[in-house]
């Protein structure tokens, strides 16, 4: 650092001094500390860290893990997440212990600017500082990737960042988790899990721009991102009461389970990155401190106050595009296709969720088939008034809440492999046994798959599926569905003479016929 | 023809509504002004009254009036909606019948198996194409017949054929798919039911013989409703005006003569034509002066008929209560269910000839 870069910086902190009122430190006061970690504290605060999820936003396609550059959709406008390598220029490499402890429990850089609770600093303030210097003390074992965080797109007037000293005065806890000695060990464990690191309120609290406080409710449901984190009190109907601890279990371990079906949206990446991740032990102190939690309600039940007439339009649409798969009693197809009728994502108070499903389709999970966009080939109306009789029919109860005006708004932001609304082009096959084995052009099946049209597709799957699992038969069978539909979507791309919505059909027939061949073993 | 009910909806809601203030208040002047206004405003802005251009094909004899008219402006849009799907590549054979390859096959058992499952695929794309397989497939045993909808396409697939094979007289050469109807909807968009016997009172004007009252049927003209239970399902005769000249023993009832006009309406509406398109304005009922179109139509009249009591009816259990009609009656066939609009179906378009299978006789 030159002199004038000094005299530079030094004014430019005394200015955000003044603005925040907050003591400032420049970085080149404060050297990082040169103790060498044991494995031990490593291998912690790699577990601390898949716990508070933090590749989930620290990570983009196409950027190394942890080196941040997503845009996170936040009301005020979209934040970019920062590199959190050990890069000294443009990642944490010369954070000290004391500069990552304040900016995880306090969100203050070390250059003393606030930074926005996009960050969950609100929950990790809850966390001890052991516990957060082991997750330092992980990040710094990381290889440093030099990467300079992308602009933030944030609205005026909250790009005044001191502002946000005003929000977290009445939002950010003071003080860490204490355990209630009150409850048994395994209630705090999972109390100090479920309320730090991994942040669960950040999308389950009601009012979830309230930080983590008792005004923002503790996780009985709210709307997130354009889709809604269900109610995770025990309430039989709106919430998790009628699910065992052993489904809850799984569910976080395997993103399915018998009675609670598969996840969709944000929560499946937070499955995969973090609750996965953790111990049974873990993961079953989180389920029982969820089901102690005193009982909310997330809403009334309203049986009977949808109108028979829409009910009946909405059955109607229902048989014609759901009946099949979820039957006409929504109980589905038992480990084939989730029930809708006491499904949770079905019930909860916003039904962003369905509708989101329904436009965008889901994935392969577990024994669970993949889930066609079917919502691309189906009006607002059409979708709004489905949503509502499966809100409403069986045993559900929930709101008929959903509008045309919410599908529109849901329909524009809703881009997946199975819509056929890919702006950013068909998503690359991750590196895994699947890439290698198309790769392998000696073994036919990267050919015949280019050769797979919709006359000849139910045929080419079946070959398809035997020559793959005979090189490779320890791929899981959601892996080979999902794989080979994302392997398949630039050839359904570049086939000539289809319309837009033969190509989404074309890649969805295709995907369904590897899930039947797969599950059924050729039984037909 | 979408295009043309919503106004014409406007219009008969309009005038109801502003004679119904007169009817309510005649000795009231304001009611008569806003009355005649919305009237006036209804023939100016709401009426079927077309921008021009208008082209116009000849039908019949020079200077008889014979032609049907069309808006090139419209008819564009009704063009591009009536397109065939591209037409699946095609697949070299498998050697084996589908019924050695796959299990519980009973309509298709002697296509080639690769021939039958190309087919297969057409039937996703042409029905559901979103549900797919899993439309008419239990995913877990694709052989079980545990969803109602396979047995459904099992008759509708016998249905086709029968129609490529035995009613030539009304489709020729040209012949139908299931896309014909369904264009990619689980139920086409043009079926009927058969409705609940009208009640007095319904409407301002509504009789209780179901006059009165505007009938999407017939256009949405006040002429008695459910044109097609008796002539499309029964065979009630369609034929009302009397054949001598003293119309003796003639007892056609006004109803009668108002279903037979409902009928002729849905022929037009449905075919995207006008009376002369069939007819001599001269003398309707006679044969001579029509033009030769009348005779696919006649014929048409006859395997409507035939399809809605022998495959449609038969359906009539299988299908679940969300799929009927206010009178627990199957969805039933018209003109419009194929026609769409067009005069022919995807205006004399045909990709049968892709798909030989349902080009076929049924096996007895």
């Amino acid at each position: 650092m030159t002199r004038s870069d000094r005299v530079a910086s030094v004014v430019g902190l005394a200015a955000i001094a003044l603005l925040a009122c907050l003591p400032t430190r420049s970085l080149a006061q404060d050297q990082p500390a040169q103790v060498q970690p044991s494995a031990d504290l490593i291998a912690r605060g790699k577990y601390l860290t898949d716990m508070g999820d933090c590749v989930a936003c620290h990570a983009a396609p196409g950027y190394p893990k942890f080196a941040g550059g997503q845009y996170m959709q936040m009301p005020f406008g979209d934040i970019s997440t920062p590199n959190i390598t050990p890069d000294k220029e443009t990642g944490i490499g010369n954070y000290t212990d004391a500069q990552f402890i304040r900016l995880m429990q306090r969100g203050i850089m070390p250059d003393g600017s606030r930074i926005y609770p996009a960050m969950p600093y609100p929950w990790y303030a809850k966390v001890p500082k052991a516990d957060l210097l082991a997750i330092k003390a992980y990040l710094f074992t990381l290889k440093p990737v030099h990467a300079a965080r992308l602009p933030n797109k944030i609205w005026f007037p909250f790009t005044i960042r001191p502002a946000i000293a005003l929000w977290d005065a009445f939002f950010v806890p003071g003080e860490e988790f204490k355990p209630d000695p009150s409850k048994s060990d395994e209630i705090n464990r999972g109390a100090y899990i479920v309320e730090g690191l991994e942040h669960c309120g950040t999308c389950h609290n009601h009012w979830n721009l309230l930080g983590n406080t008792a005004i923002a409710g503790n996780v009985e449901g709210g709307a997130i991102t354009r889709w809604y984190a269900p109610n995770l009190r025990n309430d039989d109907l709106t919430g998790i009461g009628r699910f065992s601890v052993d489904d809850l279990v799984s569910f976080f371990k395997y993103g399915h389970s018998k009675s609670m079906g598969t996840v969709a949206g944000p929560m499946s990446e937070t499955i995969d990155e973090s609750t996965m991740k953790l111990t049974d032990s873990d993961l079953h102190a989180i389920s029982v401190y969820l089901k102690s939690l005193p009982v909310v309600a997330a809403y009334t039940p309203t049986d009977g106050r949808y109108r028979p007439d829409a009910m009946a339009a909405g059955r109607q649409v229902y048989l014609s595009h759901c009946a099949s798969c979820h039957q006409d009693n929504g109980q589905g197809v038992s480990e084939r296709i989730p029930a809708l009728d006491g499904n949770g994502m079905v019930q909860a108070a916003g039904s962003q969720d369905v509708v989101r499903v329904v436009l965008g389709g889901l994935e392969a999970r577990g024994p669970y088939g993949l889930m066609p966009g079917v919502g691309a080939a189906m009006s607002d109306k059409e979708i709004a008034s489905v949503s509502n009789y499966v809100r409403q029919a069986w045993s559900n109860r929930a709101p008929a809440n959903t509008t045309t005006l919410l599908v529109s708004l849901l329909r524009k932001d809703t881009h997946t492999l199975l819509n056929g609304s890919r702006p950013d082009g068909c998503p690359a096959l991750a590196e895994n046994d699947l890439a290698k084995v198309l790769d392998d052009s000696s073994n036919g099946i990267g050919a015949l798959l280019q050769q797979t049209t919709e006359a000849n597709l139910l045929q080419n799957a079946n070959t398809i599926i035997s020559k793959v699992r005979a090189v490779a038969p320890q791929i899981k069978r959601e892996d080979l569905v999902n794989g080979l539909a994302i392997a398949y979507c630039p050839i359904v791309e570049k086939e000539p003479g289809l319309q837009e919505s033969q190509r989404i059909w074309q890649l969805t027939h295709f995907a369904d016929r590897v899930y039947v061949q797969l599950t059924t073993n050729g039984a037909y | 023809m979408r295009a043309l009910t919503a106004p014409l909806e406007l219009v008969a809601l309009a005038l109801r509504y502003s004679l119904a203030g007169i009817v309510a208040h005649p000795w009231r002047t304001r009611a008569w002004v806003v009355g005649l206004i919305a009237i006036a405003l209804v023939f100016a802005f709401g009426s079927t009254l077309e921008r021009l251009p208008v082209t116009s094909v000849q039908l019949g004899y020079r200077g008889t009036a014979m032609e049907a008219e069309y808006n090139p402006r419209l008819l564009k849009p009704e063009i591009e909606a009536n397109r065939l799907l591209p037409a699946l590549p095609a697949v070299p054979d498998a050697g084996i019948p589908s019924s050695k390859a796959y299990k519980n096959i009973k309509v298709l058992q002697t296509a080639d198996a690769n021939q039958f499952l190309r087919q297969m695929g057409a039937f996703a794309n042409w029905i559901n194409p979103a549900a797919g397989c899993a439309y008419c497939h239990s995913l877990n045993n694709m052989a079980s017949d545990s969803l109602y909808t396979k047995t459904v396409t099992r008759r509708m697939i016998q249905m086709t054929r029968e129609i490529n094979t035995n009613w030539k007289a009304h489709v020729g050469g040209v012949g139908v798919t299931c896309y014909t109807c369904h264009r990619g909807n689980s139920i086409p968009q043009n079926v009927w039911f058969t409705e609940p016997p009208p009640g007095a009172g319904h409407g301002l004007a509504e009789t209780g013989t179901g006059q009165g009252s505007p009938d999407k049927a017939s256009g949405l003209t006040t002429l008695a409703s459910d044109p097609f239970t008796p002539f499309l399902l029964n065979a009630m005769p369609i034929r009302v005006t009397g054949v001598s000249d003293l119309n003796i023993g003639n007892n056609a009832s006004t109803k009668q003569a108002e279903w037979t006009y409902g009928l002729m309406m849905h022929f037009a509406t449905s075919l995207g034509v006008a009376c002369t398109y069939c007819h001599n304005t001269n003398n309707f009922a006679s044969w001579d002066q029509g033009t030769p179109n009348r005779v696919p139509a006649w014929y048409g009249i006859r395997m409507v008929r035939d399809l809605n009591r022998n495959y449609m009816l038969p359906l009539t259990n299988v299908f679940p209560a969300g799929r009927k009609g206010p009178m627990g009656d199957v969805a039933k066939i018209n003109c419009a269910t194929c026609h769409q609009g067009a005069y022919k179906p995807f205006y004399g378009a045909s990709d049968l000839a892709a798909y030989p299978l349902l080009a076929q006789r049924n096996t007895p």
